[in-house]
């Protein structure tokens, strides 16, 4: 079923929904017709009134648009009338058609013979009605066979074959069938395998047709799998004979122990053979084999890829498994090697750069072999190691920490060379001017050795100059910013052709506070690096260990499913092993498989039932939907002609829409106006914040600078002086224009004033009022500053230094702050510390949100519930 | 008819009747006792001439009972005499449809109500009486739901108007009752000394141009008094006009909605504005009205 169905399901919806409609209609009609209306002459005189009631007026409605509605009223009776669940219908016996999925999965082949299985199901077709028509597909190719005779079967199924990739029944039949398929009865020839049913909704498929399951397990005696598991190259070798653990496992009945042969062949060359023994009860085995590398050389010159080991096991019992007996594997996989070359740190083990970046690479996957020194003739075996790490300690003598010599003994044939990883032990100065010398001497690949440090290393001191250098020796850094490039801890040279790859570390890679590594970090780092590098990545590793089971993919998601021109078998993956999941033969309940023909009643292949038919509503929601977008374009033409006298209407709406799209509230903001020699843009974000958290002042983040007294100041409501100095002129008095914005109402904070006397002298010449002189006086505790917003207890003092406030006009006109309280506000700046004493960033705050209040709103709280006589009672 | 109380209950609009006396009080009027006549005159000796005998009714005066003729038949007539400062009076009936209302009400009243008709016939033949009764002649045109008069009835004597207020009584103030009486005639009239407009107005957008025609105008406006209240109104009904293009209102609206109230009091007050403005006199009237209101306000028109 799929979900338009279900929703469109009209019967029990829309029968109501009818019935709904017709009462509302008629309660209307009756409503209307018991609605007598009286004669009520006065009511002549309020002809213009607009709470009457409108007239029903017989009109002839608009032609297109009704014919629409009139159609799609139409269409929706007949359609949601129509019953479209299933209908059971009379077959007509002619035209019956049967269709066979064969499934030729590994475990089917596990238990059943080829033979047995074409007899099998040549025995159902006898059972088919001589009308009926066969068509057969099996589980290894999407195409669909017609079958005529039975003879058909047993050429098909024999030029098939079982395959060895696992089945996805759902998938496989999705595949095949399709959409579009007309098929009365199908039958799936399979065994239980959990694997293959687990993804088969084929309770959808009984919508459309019957389905049964023909089960072949019946036909098979035993139930038990022996197969490989896992094959390994063993490390601990001798140098002449290659020595494997292939681990065998057993599935299903463990009752009875099991043995046999397993041999390992390359191409035709048998290498070796043993036999092995499963004990009872036990699932699994692991059998050593070995045999002279010399062989395996031989095939290594070749190069020739196509060539796998593959391991066969025979067991010795009849009623073992036929075919899940054979595995695939590479035959030499490379060594997982890298080389360290570091002083040994003693007792020091844990404080061992070198010794955790050992672990990190061990995690990884990577072999580690570590030496004290470069010594020519101890690394001859690991040239062909992917990866060299040397750490630089503070010698002097270049061959002692750089391995030129080393790679210029190297073969001339040699294709891959080894990423050389260059890290000091610290980043002290020496160190980071070794690490130069030696990465400058190995990415120009010079003939001659530089005996002293060239004078750029020399400058080196610190990880930046470090960073400055390798710049211009042109590496590139691996990591920190794009903007920040001096941050990266890795640098790495532009490889030109012949050189290998050098990361040249401007600290070293170990687990460290400081450099906010953590142990668990450092194994990731380092595999990153390595996949960065192409060390370990995908099928291209350099690193490959032994194998496991491949993960097969579904048959029907094999990429010869998928292209056009298959209709041959699709070519079987060069290493493809049998899934395990057939392997393991777990088993599906037989409560959720189709009825079961071979148990049940084998004649029903044949059996006259009916069938069923599904109506797909699809077909009718569209030409609904087509008659839908008819009607409202109609409308819109029928509104467009008829209605354009009413141009004004259509307009006020448009712009109505437009409106509300383009709707913004009204906001209004205030800026801080900063008079300072300093700049403090963009540092008040967190400040602007949380005033709008805590007050329904907007305060914009944006402050306004100003450098002097300005006219554009001057329009300012509030001005934040940093220091009395700033608005001083060159006579040491008020700037007179400031004088004159301050007569007008403009309110001016001075922060770092410490000296009331200088205050004073500010004051005293230039703002003179003569019917109410302004005062110098400390803040009091009942000032409207204290309360304006919040109620402060105290202003915090600054080394004995108060607040002041200068009273002029009957209002705060200046006040004088003892520190800067705007950069103690500044979350990036950092704070006077002499004034931290009792401050907090709460407090602050608070300070600043009254002080924004006081300058906004004066005293607003003066003839509200803080009055003096209240706040006393508090 | 008793024109005072009647078991102890006011006297409403629709017990009026046309022998309830009302002469006009004559103290400013400038005529001989002997002489009849509501209208003020300059002549010093008007003429007189015999326009009609009758019974004598109980308070005529005694002078005017024809003696002779008492010696001849042994009968009081009394002989009825007009002069030349006898007036005329014009008295428009409005007769439309909407004046039969509330009687087209289907509303389940729980008790009769005079129709607006009935009022307003009560109050023309009433006028029409006491006119005649001073000795003026009287015309009484039917307006019809045209804006112009169109017919004409013009009573000779009070008992005229009685037989016909009789029928009228008789036939339940039908519309029909008074269709014999009126002839067509064209409404010529330019001046008057009394003019008189008894109706509900409803659909008369001109009636700026009547008021101007009689020396005295005056608009009894006879509504029912279930158009000023709607009180009674059913929520469940709506209610129309009964113009040509009728508009409904629910019925609740009528009752709740007080724009409906203010509207209809803007229209009285436009009403009287309208009279007042040329000079003439307003009284509204409705069937539950104070007959002594009525009669308080003839005494204005004649002074």
């Amino acid at each position: 079923m799929n979900l338009l169905s279900s929703i469109f399901t009209p019967s029990i919806l829309l029968i109501p929904a009818a019935i709904l409609f017709l009462i509302s209609i008629s309660a209307w009609l009756i409503h209307r017709i018991k609605q007598d209306i009286d004669i009520l002459p006065i009511l002549a005189i309020m002809p213009h009134l607009t709470i009457k009631k409108p007239r029903i007026r017989l009109q002839q409605p608009p032609l297109i648009p009704f014919f629409s509605f009139l159609t799609l009223a139409i269409m929706a009776q007949i359609f949601l009338m129509k019953p479209h669940m299933e209908v059971f219908k009379p077959q007509n016996k002619d035209k019956k058609s049967v269709h066979y999925f064969i499934d030729l999965s590994p475990s089917v082949a596990g238990s059943v013979s080829i033979d047995a299985y074409i007899k099998e199901i040549q025995e159902s077709m006898t059972l088919l009605n001589p009308n009926d028509s066969l068509s057969v597909s099996l589980s290894d190719s999407h195409q669909i066979h017609r079958v005529k005779q039975p003879s058909d079967i047993d050429k098909l199924l024999r030029s098939h074959g079982f395959h060895r990739q696992g089945l996805d029944i759902g998938g496989a039949l999705n595949k095949q069938l399709g959409a579009g398929a007309s098929i009365n009865k199908l039958v799936i020839f399979s065994d239980q395998d959990y694997h293959s049913w687990q993804r088969f909704n084929w309770q959808y498929l009984e919508n459309k047709m019957e389905v049964y399951f023909y089960n072949l397990d019946k036909l098979s005696e035993n139930s038990s799998n022996i197969f490989i598991g896992t094959v390994r190259l063993v490390r601990q070798t001798q140098a002449s004979r290659a020595e494997w653990d292939v681990e065998l496992s057993k599935s299903g009945d463990l009752s009875l122990e099991s043995q046999g042969i397993l041999t390992v062949h390359l191409g035709q060359q048998k290498l070796a053979s043993t036999n092995w023994l499963i004990p009872k009860q036990q699932n699994s085995a692991t059998i050593r084999m070995t045999w002279s590398k010399n062989i395996l050389e031989a095939h290594n010159e070749d190069k020739d890829k196509t060539l796998h080991l593959v391991w066969s096991i025979q067991p010795s019992a009849n009623d073992q498994i036929a075919l899940d007996n054979i595995f695939h594997s590479e035959v030499n996989p490379s060594p997982p090697t890298a080389m360290i070359i570091a002083d040994t740190a003693g007792e020091q083990t844990l404080e061992d750069p070198a010794h955790q970046l050992q672990v990190s690479l061990e995690v990884s996957g990577i072999q580690v072999k570590r030496y004290d020194w470069i010594k020519q003739d101890s690394l001859a075996g690991h040239l062909n190691d992917p990866l060299w790490i040397f750490f630089v300690g503070e010698q002097n003598d270049i061959d002692s920490f750089c391995p030129i010599n080393l790679l210029k003994n190297q073969t001339p044939a040699k294709k891959n060379h080894p990423t050389i990883w260059l890290s000091p032990y610290s980043s002290s100065k020496k160190q980071l001017q070794n690490v130069c010398w030696c990465y400058d001497q190995l990415s120009t690949s010079q003939t001659t050795k530089l005996e002293t440090m060239p004078s750029y290393c020399s400058e080196i001191s610190d990880r930046s100059s470090f960073a400055y250098v390798f710049k211009s020796l042109g590496a590139t850094p691996l990591g920190g910013h794009i903007e920040q490039s001096n941050e990266a801890i890795i640098w790495k040279n532009v490889k030109t052709s012949g050189n290998s790859d050098i990361l040249a570390f401007n600290l070293a890679l170990r687990p460290s506070k400081e450099q906010g590594i953590n142990h668990a970090q450092l194994p990731l780092l380092i595999k990153q690096l390595l996949e960065v590098e192409g060390i370990q990545t995908g099928n291209d590793s350099k690193l490959i260990r032994g194998y496991s089971w491949p993960r097969v993919s579904y048959i029907s998601e094999q990429k010869s499913w998928l292209s056009n021109a298959s209709d041959s078998k699709p070519s079987e993956p060069v290493e493809s092993n049998v899934p395990i999941a057939e392997s393991q033969l777990k088993l599906i309940q037989t409560s959720q498989l189709p009825p079961d023909l071979s148990k049940w009643n084998p004649k029903a292949i044949a059996s006259d039932m009916s069938h069923k038919k599904e109506q797909d509503p699809l077909p009718w929601l569209k030409i609904f939907l087509i008659f839908l977008i008819s009607c409202i374009a109609a409308e819109v033409i029928w509104i467009i002609r008829e209605r354009k006298n009413q141009v004004k209407l259509t307009q006020t709406m448009l712009a109505l829409l437009l409106g509300s799209n383009f709707y913004q509230t009204a906001r209004s903001e205030i800026h801080l106006a900063i008079l300072s020699r300093g700049n403090y843009n963009a540092q008040f974000k967190s400040l602007a914040k949380s005033v709008q958290n805590q007050t329904s002042i907007s305060l914009s983040s944006q402050v306004h600078n100003y450098h002097s007294v300005s006219n554009t100041l001057l329009l300012e409501p509030l001005i934040w002086a940093s220091d009395p100095q700033i608005i001083k002129n060159k006579q040491q008095k008020m700037d007179p224009k400031l004088a004159i914005w301050l007569k007008r109402g403009g309110m001016l904070i001075v922060q770092n004033a410490r000296s009331l006397e200088e205050l004073k002298t500010l004051t005293s010449s230039s703002l003179n009022h003569q019917r109410s002189p302004g005062k110098w006086l400390a803040i009091p505790p009942d000032h409207e500053l204290m309360r304006s917003f919040y109620l402060l207890e105290a202003l915090p003092p600054c080394n004995n230094h108060s607040w002041y406030g200068y009273q002029f006009d009957d209002r705060l006109a200046i006040l004088a702050l003892p520190f800067n309280l705007l950069d103690t506000l500044n979350t990036t700046a950092h704070s006077d510390k002499m004034c931290q004493g009792p401050l907090n960033k709460i407090l602050n705050q608070r300070i600043f949100i009254n002080t924004l209040m006081t300058a906004l709103t004066t005293d607003y709280k003066k003839d509200q519930i803080h009055m003096k006589e209240i706040l006393k009672r508090l | 008819m008793k024109p005072e109380q009647e078991s102890g209950q006011l006297l409403k609009m629709h017990d009026l009747h046309p022998m309830q006396i009302k002469e006009f009080p004559r103290r400013n009027i400038k005529t001989s006792i002997q002489f009849q006549g509501s209208m003020r005159t300059s002549l010093r000796h008007p003429s007189r001439d015999f326009e009609s005998s009758r019974r004598y009714i109980h308070g005529d005066p005694v002078n005017k009972i024809d003696w002779k003729a008492y010696a001849r038949n042994d009968q009081l007539i009394i002989r009825e005499k007009r002069d030349e400062a006898s007036s005329k009076t014009h008295i428009c009936l409005q007769h439309q449809e909407s004046m039969n209302w509330p009687k087209s009400l289907k509303t389940y009243l729980q008790q009769q109500v005079a129709t607006k008709f009935e009022i307003a016939a009560r109050v023309a033949l009433h006028l029409a009486h006491t006119h005649l009764r001073m000795g003026d002649s009287v015309y009484i045109w039917k307006v019809n739901s045209s804006n112009k008069p169109q017919h004409l009835w013009q009573p000779r004597s009070p008992s005229d108007v009685l037989s016909a207020f009789s029928t009228l009584h008789q036939q339940k103030f039908s519309p029909k009752s008074l269709t014999g009486l009126f002839k067509t005639n064209q409404f010529g009239v330019k001046k008057s000394d009394y003019f008189y407009w008894v109706g509900d107005t409803l659909g008369l957008p001109k009636l700026d141009s009547f008021l101007t025609i009689g020396r005295k105008n005056v608009l009894f406006h006879t509504l029912s008094s279930l158009e000023l209240d709607f009180t009674w109104t059913n929520d469940k009904l709506n209610y129309c006009n009964d113009t040509s293009s009728p508009i409904e209102f629910p019925g609740r609206d009528l009752k709740e909605n007080s724009i409906i109230k203010q509207e209809i009091s803007n229209w009285l007050n436009k009403r009287e504005q309208q009279v007042f403005s040329k000079k003439g006199l307003y009284l509204l009237l409705t069937e539950s009205s104070d007959l002594g209101q009525y009669l308080n306000f003839l005494n204005q028109i004649a002074t």
